[in-house]
């Protein structure tokens, strides 16, 4: 009862609570739930009578009973948004359901996931290889930042980007059947904090350095930081027609060596540039290994750091014009090019700045000052003025920055700790206060709105919240509604399961006067940084099986190695064997074949279902095989059987009744 | 084409006084009209049925709560998807492949239904008997699709294979042409479609014209 109470952070006793909740049972009556029951005041009584009883035992508040209605999606019925999440360390993306707030999936795209096969199979094999850092195929990433396709500033529920910020590393997943088609590496950056943000129209897939180390993965010491340490932004070019990131038509803009955080691309009147903000402009790389204070105080001594403004359009064209340098096979523009083509400026921005957020109609970008309780907004036009008139000093590697006064619209003072920043549908803005623990909300102002840029209110939150995310509340058009809280931590907010804590997702329905809390879903799979929540009419392109029997789901194209039913076989060339297969309940073809030891196997697994659901799992046991071939899907792997043995093989999904029989064996002889 | 060429009916080679004549011949040239009208009525609506489905079976269970929908044309099976999931789950029972069955009919249904409407739309030209049995087909096809579905529905729930993994709890049974079954966890639903009534439209058109020649034949002078 306690804990019941405390979630609700009151404490009411039991007698209150109960006439809360018929009054709050009364209302739904009132409302509609009466009239639901076609006005039957029997029933419409019975149903409060069985919700006070209900509540009454379990320890619900009329708030609990609120949220339950405003969250439950009865069996059957789809949720109005999608989320999708960072998994954190996982390297994986999570795909949830709002409001129910149920876990639909998990995504693997760094790491390898056996559910799916991913990294198992050849094919999603060479997807990670294609992530590859030094030839080493890694098999986790430290993902951030989600990032949906755009089309005119608006999710368009085609694709989906995510970062790996410990290895500068891209994902790409195409949203027809949720799964990782592409990993690109940075090759100028070995961290990748800035990423992914779109462009508007998806042109390009930003990604900014974080910790600067010499470019493209090259020794440098650490006492030549200042000199030979760089950063840098990243604008990968993707190609929808290929659905991948055209490595060759993607290039970087040289930075000073401070560290880059969060970005956001411009929009509307902004539309072509992108900003992002820096901090440790004061070049602190730690001890040293000396008497030198470590970072978090080295780099947190200046009351100012700087808000990177890049015009990419101009970037783009400086590069197609041969001004760019080629480093480790993609174009970087020198600083001093980018300066001297009046593409790359800065602007001062208070202490250790970390969210850029750019405002629905793109004319200003809200920075929150992470060691400052103010989120500083800037216009775009005033930075622009700024710029005409020549309003600005070189830093100390000749980037121009801009005088800070000319630029700023506004700051509002929020509350210890501002982070990130969304908007909603209504002219508000919320930002997370992660010293605060909790989300403030405050009102956009500008032109013609006389109350703007002042705070509202503020909801508490369990507890430290790092990202926020309102729905579609990064594009020209947000959709209000629903708030998730991303807390990183969650304390006593569930069933203890040793010191390693699931972080905690908080839904806060924003649609009203108040903000209320409706749901607090745990994550247990990694430590979740952004998310973006998405329509679900959006996302209407998604398949529910392959297009046809044979399927490559990595290059999305017919397999030339598919296998229809009676075109099973075994074919041998000298030490190499390969086995041409197909599954459909509830039978393996071949369900037996032989080998020699030493002999390398090959198998192309066709599905030749088309019924949805009809999933096969396959695995070989002591090969470290496992892998999912979904209706139409044709997948493939190769290992050397050098053990000789008995093996027998089989379906790993419970497909159909006679899902168990649904096995062959393999032999290895000696 | 004109009337008088209609030879088979310009007969009337009969002494009669002149305005007699005409009018006998004009209501044996409005006979032919007519039956020349029904019948190629009939053979458009029999050609036009090769874009129908005939006959419809939707299988109902719990794990298929949009059911699965097989429809058959005179010439293919549809949605494919559905008809390669029935026959997965046939399997299991021993029963034979959707797309065996009748493969020979749909193989040919398209030509010999084109030739059927030929007869039919050539038939009013034809002398005497002819014209009669040129016209049986069209009236007789939809008849013959039945029989011979039956015939296939019959044969499929007759011929299990004994060996099959579900034999022993699936005894010998003819699936239901029209109406509801139950088999295993399924409910089945079967229906003639909008082909079938177009043949059965057409094969009326074309019983109205065999009815309209004999009554003009047996109202008609003896010569």
């Amino acid at each position: 009862m306690s804990k019941a109470a405390n979630f609700a952070n009151e404490r009411v006793n039991r007698r209150t609570m109960i006439k809360g909740a018929a009054g709050v049972t009364a209302t739904g009556a009132a409302l509609g739930i009466g009239a639901r029951m076609n006005g039957n005041d029997a029933q419409a009584n019975a149903l409060q009578e069985s919700v006070e009883s209900i509540a009454e035992a379990r320890g619900l508040t009329p708030q609990d009973i609120r949220a339950a209605l405003k969250t439950f999606v009865p069996s059957g019925v789809h949720d109005d948004y999608l989320v999708f999440s960072s998994g954190g360390q996982s390297g994986q993306v999570l795909v949830i359901g709002v409001p129910s707030m149920r876990l639909l999936k998990v995504i693997a795209v760094f790491a390898p996931e056996p559910w799916q096969g991913f990294g198992f199979s050849t094919e999603t094999q060479e997807v990670l290889a294609g992530g590859a850092v030094n030839g080493q195929v890694l098999t986790y990433g430290d993902t951030h930042h989600p990032g949906l396709s755009e089309t005119d500033g608006q999710y368009d529920g085609q694709w989906l980007f995510i970062n790996d910020k410990s290895n500068a590393r891209i994902g790409v997943i195409d949203l027809r059947d949720f799964e990782t088609k592409q990993i690109v590496k940075n090759p100028h950056i070995i961290s990748n904090h800035g990423g992914t943000f779109v462009t508007p129209n998806t042109e390009y897939i930003i990604d900014g350095s974080q910790y600067a180390t010499p470019h493209s993965w090259t020794y440098a010491p650490l006492e030549s930081y200042a000199d030979a340490y760089r950063g840098a932004m990243t604008f990968w070019k993707f190609d929808r027609d290929a659905g991948r990131i055209d490595q060759a038509q993607s290039f970087s803009v040289e930075l000073p060596p401070y560290w880059n955080d969060l970005a956001d691309a411009g929009k509307g009147p902004s539309m072509g540039w992108m900003f992002s903000n820096t901090f440790n402009t004061e070049l602190s790389y730690g001890t040293g290994g000396g008497d030198l204070p470590p970072v978090e105080v080295g780099a947190s001594q200046r009351d100012m750091d700087y808000l990177t403004i890049i015009n990419w359009e101009k970037a783009a064209e400086v590069v197609a014009a041969g001004k760019a340098e080629d480093m480790s096979g993609m174009p970087m523009i020198p600083m001093s090019v980018a300066v001297e083509e009046g593409l790359l400026w800065l602007v001062p921005e208070p202490k250790s700045p970390h969210g850029a957020d750019v405002t629905p109609d793109g004319k200003y970008i809200v920075v929150s000052g992470k060691l400052d309780p103010h989120v500083t907004v800037y216009s775009f036009e005033k930075i622009q003025q700024t710029i005409a008139d020549g309003d600005y000093e070189p830093d100390a590697y000749g980037v121009p920055v801009l005088d800070f006064e000319s630029c700023v619209e506004a700051q509002v003072e929020l509350g210890l700790g501002p982070l990130h920043t969304q908007f909603d549908d209504q002219g508000f803005a919320y930002t997370s206060l992660f010293l605060d623990s909790g989300i403030a909300r405050w009102r956009l102002g500008g032109e013609g709105i006389d109350d703007g840029w002042q705070l509202i209110d503020m909801i508490p939150m369990q507890y430290n919240t790092g990202h926020i995310c309102v729905a579609e509340g990064d594009t020209a058009a947000p959709a209000g509604k629903y708030m998730i809280g991303m807390n990183k931590w969650a304390l006593d907010r569930f069933h203890p399961v040793g010191p390693l804590l699931p972080q905690n997702f908080q839904l806060i329905d924003i649609s009203g006067e108040e903000l209320e809390l409706i749901y607090d879903m745990p994550i247990g799979i990694g430590e979740p940084h952004y998310v973006q929540m998405i329509k679900s009419e959006r996302l209407e392109n998604i398949w529910e099986v392959y297009p046809e029997v044979g399927w490559n789901s990595i290059t999305q194209s017919p397999s030339d190695v598919a296998t229809q039913i009676s075109e099973e076989r075994v074919e041998r060339d000298g030490n190499n064997v390969t086995v041409y297969m197909t599954m459909i309940r509830s039978t393996i073809r071949p369900d037996f074949f032989e080998v020699k030891a030493g002999d390398t196997v090959t198998m192309h697994i066709t599905n030749v279902e088309m019924a949805m659901d009809a999933t096969h799992g396959f695995v070989m046991p002591g090969q470290n095989i496992n892998l999912s071939i979904e209706p139409g899907e044709t997948t493939s792997v190769t290992y050397v059987a050098d053990t000789e043995g008995t093996y027998p093989y089989y379906c790993t999904e419970f497909c159909s009744a006679l899902h168990l029989e649904m096995m062959g064996y393999f032999l290895v002889s000696p | 084409m004109s009337l008088s060429s209609a030879q088979p009916i310009n007969n009337a080679r009969v002494d009669k006084p002149g305005g007699q004549r005409w009018a006998h011949l004009m209501a044996r040239g409005r006979v032919a009209w007519v039956q020349i009208v029904l019948l190629l009525g009939a053979a458009g609506l029999l050609i036009g049925s090769i874009f129908f489905s005939y006959w419809q079976i939707i299988l109902r269970a719990p794990q298929y709560p949009r059911g699965l929908t097989v429809d058959v044309y005179v010439n293919r099976l549809e949605d494919m998807r559905s008809v390669r999931e029935v026959d997965g789950l046939n399997h299991y029972i021993g029963m034979i492949k959707l797309t065996d069955a009748a493969s020979i009919e749909r193989a040919i249904s398209v030509y010999a239904i084109l030739l059927i409407a030929l007869l039919a739309a050539a038939s009013t030209f034809l002398p005497g008997i002819w014209r009669t049995l040129a016209r049986l087909p069209v009236i007789v096809y939809p008849l013959v699709f039945a029989v011979d579905l039956f015939g296939w529905l019959y044969y499929a729930g007759h011929s299990l294979d004994e060996t099959a993994a579900l034999s022993s709890s699936i005894k010998e049974f003819t699936p239901r042409i029209f109406g509801t079954g139950v088999i295993g966890q399924f409910q089945t639903e079967a229906s003639f479609q909008i082909g079938f009534w177009l043949a059965i439209l057409a094969a009326l058109l074309a019983l109205v014209a065999v009815l309209a020649d004999w009554r003009a034949k047996r109202h008609a002078p003896v010569s």
